[in-house]
């Protein structure tokens, strides 16, 4: 990642907005994720209206989007609500 | 090639060109910001003077460049940062389009993109570049009459002059990479607008060169646009926008992305050329892709070059390839001068 969050362990970022109804559903599972999984990976909540040059950096089309990064690099991005194994699944093939 | 040796072979042509440059007078520094990390993007030292490109503001009570040169309003190019100097230098499009976006004053110069600016005793020419509306590239000479040109980002390179020394971007520069090849298509596009659809597009760029095509097209009727967008293309297009409006179904619209779904309208479309999209794309990029940057170097004919833009692989992607054309390139990675 270019800008603002460069970690070693891998980062999750959700961009959501604050009228996105599915954002809404995406939001307490990332946030349980969060809570769960601290101590393997960052966890950022980024709001489109808000952190906007940050999403057209990354290429958001749609909110809700989780991106899933390691090292500066993107391993794999999820469009729409998207569930709490499906996610953890994924950050532990990126501490692998 | 292994990463080491391309490393090498990258190291012996920054050497090269580092040689170069200081034949003509003329070297690429990188500064290291407040926390100890490397600012982007570069500046070019020539005889007394200094000039930054596409780079963060230096912190007051630090050495100051004479001129922050902002070649467009995108972020990864800075100019939220570089727009808070007296010393920024950039189109009245591209300081009003910094304004928009940030909501703060644009503190530096202005000029019309085609016409000379004088920044500290040398004449630097202005050109376009058709990445967005007021993208710019700056050329100069220095004073051993060596032809510098800095592009930032390219979408037309007609406009653009012959050069000894060319700072040039590589965003679709991996010539590995097959999505760094493309057309846009206009003929998709022309048929999605005649079927009444609307476009997600980002608020500044795409959707003004969304709003230009549809009328070149021939549409004439109200485009609907989310808030920003509308702002930034009544600003910047004036006239030439044609009338525009908030958005709402039974008209074309062009909205940020993320804002698709809320429009009521039977086909949308993303301008991208990404594939990973929830609604089919039409591509319509504001970049030359990797054939158009190479015709772009055939075109001004540099004799050394520095790939200093995008962040990441693909500048020295691009630098190792003009390398084996037998162009002597570097790119920002291998820069290895610092100021602070």
């Amino acid at each position: 990642m270019r800008r603002g969050y460069t970690t070693a362990k891998p980062i999750l970022m959700d961009f959501y907005a604050d009228w996105c109804g599915p954002c809404k559903l995406q939001a307490p599972i990332f946030e349980e994720l969060a809570r769960d999984y601290s101590d393997k990976a960052e966890f950022k909540k980024i709001n489109v209206d808000k952190e906007g040059d940050l999403a057209i950096e990354k290429g958001i089309m749609v909110v809700p989007t989780i991106v899933l990064e390691k090292d500066g690099q993107e391993i794999q991005r999820w469009m729409g609500v998207t569930a709490k194994e499906e996610l953890i699944k994924a950050i532990n093939m990126a501490l692998d | 090639m292994r990463d080491e040796t391309r490393r090498d072979a990258g190291r012996g042509a920054q050497e090269m060109v580092a040689e170069k440059m200081e034949d003509y007078e003329l070297e690429a520094v990188r500064r290291i910001n407040s926390r100890g990390g490397i600012a982007p993007h570069l500046s070019l030292r020539f005889g007394s003077h200094l000039f930054s490109i596409d780079t963060s503001r230096a912190p007051k009570g630090s050495f100051q460049p004479d001129a922050y040169l902002i070649t467009h309003a995108h972020s990864d190019h800075y100019g939220k940062s570089a727009m808070n100097s007296p010393q920024a230098v950039a189109s009245v499009e591209t300081a009003r389009a910094l304004e928009i976006r940030y909501d703060r004053e644009y503190k530096g110069r202005t000029f019309k993109v085609g016409q000379s600016i004088v920044i500290d005793d040398v004449e630097v020419s202005t050109h376009a570049t058709g990445h967005t509306i007021g993208s710019a590239a700056f050329s100069w000479q220095t004073e051993c009459g060596e032809r510098v040109l800095v592009t930032g980002d390219v979408k037309d390179y007609r406009h653009l002059p012959k050069c000894d020394f060319l700072v040039t971007e590589a965003n679709y520069g991996d010539p590995y990479d097959p999505s760094c090849i493309f057309e846009d298509d206009l003929a998709g596009f022309s048929e999605a607008l005649e079927d009444g659809a609307s476009f997600g597009a980002y608020a500044f760029g795409k959707a003004q060169r969304a709003v230009a095509l549809m009328r070149a097209m021939g549409y004439k009727d109200e485009i609907g646009m989310d808030e920003k967008s509308l702002v930034l293309t009544r600003e910047l297009m004036g006239d030439a926008a044609g009338p525009l409006t908030e958005v709402h179904g039974g008209i074309s619209n062009v909205v940020t992305p993320w804002n698709l779904h809320q429009v009521h309208c039977r086909s949308k479309y993303f301008l991208t050329g990404r594939r990973d999209t929830s609604y089919p794309t039409i591509q319509l990029s504001d970049h030359l892709d990797f054939r158009g940057l190479m015709r772009m170097i055939e075109h001004v004919s540099p004799r050394e070059v520095l790939v200093y833009h995008p962040e990441g692989i693909r500048a020295s992607l691009l630098a190792h390839h003009l390398q084996d054309c037998g162009l002597e390139t570097t790119s920002l990675d291998l820069i290895d001068r610092f100021v602070r």
